[in-house]
């Protein structure tokens, strides 16, 4: 029984050891450089996580749809449909001078679960198309993305809304603190809890990863493959219908391009985490989004221009896939040999 | 005389310890059609993917015209005049005949453009086109084409290539008997043109029709070659009994005694394209055996009583009561269980640990109110029915696809076990299984029919059914041709009405 | 059976042309129709030339993606590759190199995007999705801004010969667009006269049959990605000639016309497949219904809607017929 416990230990810990090696190394390195500039101060490690936390809980929704073997490449899209429609509704006070929660007027509430409502409406188109009538994911998820980004014109023909964000008590989603604690890193600490629960402990999780290895072998086995399907483009595009509302929140403006920015970071998050984790795992999006976040405040501290953030992604998810698929046993055996130990197939 | 065109001489193949070839000879005239026959895992396939180069032998010798060869790859096979046409012969369907014929070998040119000459290639089609006598719209795309055609086709493009010796693995299993006709024309030329030709197949009437001699194998041996002008040898039975040998062994577990309640009865069930009016009744504790070839229908009829395949008509009943299902889901639900034959795609969930394969099919079992999983109950109950199935593995948690194909189908089993259905369907449960481990399996079926489950074992292994079985019913290109009680049949009248339909030749 | 094969042989007939794989042909024709009587503007020779002239870029930039599609994997960085190019072409003239070296050290470096993405599909297994993602709008538009300093790049016009080439017409037909047409024409003869373009087609069908006939699968597929970065950065350094300028950020206004002018094209010629000729007829439409619609005083985000269901339709017409001809009498679970 000890050889057991041995084995899930290592199965789980290895990656995450890998992980934590990976992050303590970062920080020594930019700690060193940057220790002057107040790299390790608690303001910049909150800050650090702030940040993090918009793009980790789109990650996380990626997850999903990455999990069920799928691509989606309209969230990013979505996202800025569902700001826009949070917007709107903060701009036009559906409650007509509400009572107030806090110092948040009540109509915030119903405002932000309309925009959640809208992408998760998208998400949905998406996962019938593909869960159902079977269209190739990646394509149709573009057409119905640039819907999404179509619609999101709609509103103001694609100005910027500043109306009520002062005011309305919008930019608490950002602002608020719980015990010191900001509300987006609280937020994003309840989700990643939630879904590391539901994607890696639950019974549906077990499905969401059969339909994504084997879509006949899961029917086989009586798992309703097309409902994971859906459900994960659901849950994908309100993710990141969420993290694109903490975005608004967070500059105070309601705008288009609220997460046109989203694309690169979610899935260097997911696919850094599977490049360690061999599979789509909550744990795995997390640190692969807190690997990011991390290079990308040291870099911003050492004032490398914001363009470069999608670069240093980029090259930090394709050096991680790289390094995942080198055979590194078959290279220690065959130290002499100079045959590729590149799996090919 | 003329000399030997191949000889294969003392060919041995090991997979993961289990000698699949032990010594077999196998000798090639030109001009022959030499049929190879066998049962289910008797070493047929494995002999031709060694000569074709898909698999490269343990030990032997091989010589072509005298000459003693290597062959190592697909290519080295090609390059010796050996041309291989599969069961299901891949091609690419918006391509027309034509293009299909010559698919990579268009011209002789290199670089990264080279120019293809479309007149050309069907000028040179229409000429090998012409040596045969058969017609096909070479303009045609292949998913136009019927199922003969095709194989044509592929034929057709073994034949482009210099060859001298051709292997048609099973070609006839989805052909109507017309069809077959046609194909039969078409060997009887390549006859005449001196060229050696492989026949596999099941169905016995076939080799009597257009084989010169045959060779039969049992697992992994020669049991006999012999011509079939023999007046001898033209008997089925006698060559049927050669395939099963004589002794069926002690692998096969005691029949049943005690048959309990009807679980599942099946009336006026029909698949279109097919199967057609199938009914049948089985009882707790009693095995239904369902044997059929390949093309016969009989996966098609597991798969659609388990319902990832919805019935074109028909009623299912359950414990007396009427059961209308509309997926696997339902199924499993409603106490059915489908062992499915084909693993790999089927089966199990290759790169995931052992739990999460046999645990899949009920969650429900080993999870809480709150939907978590109780990894404490689940390790358990897994656990527990991998003792009870006797399975090989390090521990729970390996991965599916470091086991043996043996240790595989125990964990489906096991999956199959955990829903504790009332009504288990087998496919093809021994296909891929080492002997040793097929004892086991078998044990492991009739515990469950013991345990008052109903049992149905789907197979094309005609011996798996009758030595396995309480009642038996056999298909032939989607018609029930036998259906009785497996102590009033005997093994040869079962095998018959499954590879010829019942028509005896005598 | 007899039908069919004398209808091929008949060769051409007035009839063909009303068979459902035109109808996209007949679309551009209503289209122009309903656009040249709703919009006065529009059905001037003047503005019908300039939707032939602003569609030659496109056109050129998407002939790589519409191969890979057909061997069923996909690019997403045409866009950003030829925004690469164009910037390195505005910075290397900035920097006093002539025209001629300019056009080659630029479709130089922008061909090793392609490698790049390339090796990694091929050799590394990567999604091409994940891989094209990471080299176009990861690397390739990181660079470009990381070169131009993230701002727009001017230029003074260009000279004579390259100005003719963007802005010249011949009898009155701009030259970019017969340049374009030159292009499709080989690139036509390519796809349908070699062994390369009947090699893919026959990998997007059915990998396990070409690799059973000793096709290199890794030899078509790395070529293709190297050429669609090539035609790319070829559209990258026209585009610089044309607006006297390079700007890091104008891949992303490619990304969703290319995509959809090659699944609108799938629908023509070739029943469900992409294909060069249905592209360019594709590039047309695309063409004139973004002109239509902007004569027509609409926002450009109705644009997007449009082009996003038509890029689904798309989808829709290419998985039926993929489904049709792969239905061969078995039955398909899942």
């Amino acid at each position: 029984m000890n050889d057991k416990k041995l084995v899930i230990f290592s199965d789980t810990f290895k990656p995450i050891t890998i992980f934590l090696m990976m992050i303590v190394l970062m920080f020594i390195l930019f700690g060193f450089f940057e220790y002057d500039k107040g790299y390790l101060s608690t303001r910049n490690i909150r800050m650090l996580f702030t940040h993090m936390s918009i793009s980790a809980i789109a990650a996380l929704g990626l997850t999903y749809v990455v999990a069920v073997g799928h691509f989606d490449m309209s969230f990013y899209l979505v996202g800025c449909l569902a700001a826009m429609t949070t917007s709107y509704f903060n701009k036009t006070d559906l409650m007509m001078n509400s009572f107030m929660l806090g110092n948040i007027h009540a109509f915030v509430i119903p405002a932000v679960l309309a925009g959640i409502a809208v992408g998760c409406l998208w998400g949905l188109v998406s996962g019938v198309a593909v869960g159902i009538f079977k269209l190739d994911d990646m394509v149709t998820t573009i057409g119905t993305g640039f819907m999404a980004f179509g619609m999101a014109y709609f509103y103001t023909k694609g100005s910027f809304i500043y109306d009520n964000f002062l005011t309305s008590g919008i930019t608490e989603i950002n602002d608020a603190k719980w015990f010191a604690i900001p509300f987006p890193i609280i937020l994003m600490a309840a989700l990643y809890f939630i879904s590391y629960l539901f994607l890696s402990r639950s019974k549906h999780g077990r499905c969401f990863y059969a339909t994504g290895s084997n879509k006949v072998a899961a029917i086989f086995s009586g798992v309703k493959v097309k409902h994971y399907i859906i459900i994960a483009f659901v849950v994908c595009s309100g993710f990141t219908s969420l993290a694109a509302i903490m975005t608004t929140a967070a500059q105070g403006v309601g705008s288009v391009k609220a997460s046109l920015n989203f694309l690169m970071p979610a899935y260097a998050a997911v696919y850094i985490g599977i490049a360690v984790f061999k599979k789509p795992t909550v744990i795995g999006t997390f640190f692969g989004a807190l690997f990011s976040a991390i290079m990308l405040n040291g870099f911003t501290l050492m004032a490398l221009p914001f363009y470069l953030s999608d670069l240093i992604i980029a090259a930090a998810m394709i050096i991680a896939i790289m390094a995942s698929k080198i055979d590194w046993a078959s290279i220690k055996k065959k130290k002499s040999n100079t045959a590729p130990a590149i799996h090919a197939n | 005389m003329e000399t030997t065109k191949l000889r294969m001489q003392g060919i041995q193949k090991e997979f993961a310890g289990v000698k699949a070839l032990d010594g077999v000879n196998f000798e090639l005239q030109p001009g022959e059609v030499h049929a190879l026959l066998g049962i289910n895992g008797a070493g047929k396939s494995t002999l031709i993917k060694i000569l074709s180069g898909v698999y490269q032998k343990d030990a032997g010798s091989i010589q072509l015209d005298g000459k003693s060869i290597e062959i190592n790859s697909t290519q080295d096979a090609i390059n010796n005049g050996i041309a291989t046409v599969y069961q299901d012969p891949q091609m690419i369907p918006s391509f027309t005949g034509y293009e299909n014929i010559y698919l990579g070998a268009e011209t002789e040119k290199k670089g990264l453009f080279p120019r293809i000459n479309k007149r050309n290639l069907r000028e040179k089609a229409e000429a090998l086109l012409e040596r045969f006598p058969v017609n096909i719209d070479l303009d045609r795309t292949v998913s136009e084409l019927s199922a003969v055609e095709k194989e044509i086709i592929a034929v057709l493009r073994a034949l482009s290539k210099e060859m001298t010796i051709l292997i048609l693995d099973e070609p006839t299993s989805i052909l109507t008997e017309t069809e077959t006709e046609v194909l039969f024309r078409l060997i009887h030329v390549l006859k005449e043109r001196k060229v050696a030709i492989i026949y596999i197949t099941h169905r016995l009437e076939e080799i009597f029709q257009i084989a010169d001699r045959l060779t039969i194998l049992r697992e992994g041996k020669n049991v006999a070659t012999l011509s079939t002008n023999d007046d001898e040898t033209n008997n089925h039975l006698a060559v049927a009994e050669l395939m099963l040998g004589k002794k069926l062994d002690k692998i096969y577990p005691e029949k049943s005694t005690s048959i309990g309640d009807e679980k599942l009865s099946v009336d006026n069930f029909s698949l279109a394209g097919s199967f057609n009016n199938v009914a049948f009744k089985v009882h707790g504790g009693e095995i239904l055996g369902i044997f059929g070839l390949v093309g016969s229908g009989v996966e098609e009829l597991g798969k659609t009583l388990f319902s990832v395949i919805p019935k074109t008509s028909g009623t299912v009943r359950m414990n007396g009561a009427e059961l209308s299902l509309s997926s696997a889901n339902e199924a499993i639900s409603n106490g059915i269980f489908l062992v499915p034959g084909d693993r790999r795609d089927e089966g199990q969930i290759n790169d995931e640990p052992i739990y999460f394969n046999v645990s899949l099919s009920n969650l429900k079992r080993v999870s809480r109110a709150t939907g978590l999983i109780d990894h404490k109950r689940e390790k358990h109950c897994v656990q527990e029915l991998v003792d009870q199935v006797q399975l090989a593995a390090r521990d729970i948690n390996q991965e599916v696809s470091l086991l043996s194909g043996g240790n595989q189908q125990k964990v489906v089993i096991s999956k199959g076990l955990f829903t504790e259905s009332q009504v288990y369907i087998f496919a093809e449960p021994t296909v891929g299984v080492d002997v040793g481990a097929k004892t086991g399996i078998y044990h492991l079926i009739r515990n469950l029919a013991e345990q008052g489950k109903a049992i149905i074992i789907i197979s094309s292994d005609c011996e798996e059914v009758f030595g396995m079985c309480d009642q038996a019913m056999v298909l032939y290109k989607g018609h029930v041709t036998l259906q009785k009680s497996v102590h009033e049949c005997r093994l040869e009248e079962m095998l018959l009405c499954g590879v010829t339909g019942g028509k005896t030749s005598e | 059976m007899n039908d069919n094969a004398n209808e091929i042989e008949s060769g051409f007939q007035i009839s063909n042309l009303f068979q459902a794989k035109y109808g996209l042909i007949w679309v551009a024709f209503i289209m122009i129709g309903v656009f040249a009587i709703a919009s006065p503007t529009f059905r001037t020779p003047g503005n019908l030339l300039e939707i032939l002239r602003q569609s030659g870029l496109l056109a050129i930039m998407v002939i790589g993606l519409t191969w890979i599609a057909a061997t069923g994997e996909i690019d997403v960085s045409y866009g950003d590759i030829a925004a690469f190019t164009g910037i390195m072409t505005a910075v290397f003239l900035k920097a006093g190199l002539p025209w001629p070296l300019t056009f080659l050290f630029a479709i130089c470096l922008g061909s090793i995007f392609g490698l790049f993405s390339g090796i990694l599909v091929v050799y590394f297994n990567f999604p091409s999705l994940i891989a094209t993602l990471a080299v176009g709008s990861g690397l390739a538009k990181s660079i470009a801004r990381w070169v131009s300093g993230g701002a727009v790049v001017h230029i003074s016009n260009p000279p004579g010969v390259v100005y003719q080439i963007v802005y010249g017409t011949f009898y009155g037909i701009p030259i970019l667009f017969l340049i374009t047409l030159a292009i499709y024409l080989i690139c036509r003869e390519l796809q349908d006269k070699t062994t390369t373009g009947q090699h893919l087609y026959a990998l997007g069908e059915n990998r396990q049959a070409t690799q059973e006939a000793g096709i290199s699968e890794r030899k078509i597929l790395l070529s293709l990605y190297v050429l669609s970065a090539l035609l790319a950065s070829i559209a990258g350094v026209l585009l610089t000639a044309m607006v006297a300028s390079g700007n890091p950020n104008i891949g992303g206004s490619y990304f969703l016309d290319g995509l959809t002018v090659v699944f609108l094209g799938a629908m023509i010629i070739k029943a469900g497949q992409p294909n060069v000729i249905g592209t360019l007829i594709g590039v047309i439409i695309l063409a004139i219904l973004s002109n239509g619609l902007t004569l027509m005083g609409e926002y450009f985000f109705v644009g997007n809607i449009v082009k996003g269901i038509l890029l689904v339709f798309g989808v829709i017409v290419v998985t039926l017929a993929r489904k049709r001809r792969q239905v061969d009498g078995r039955f398909v679970v899942a």
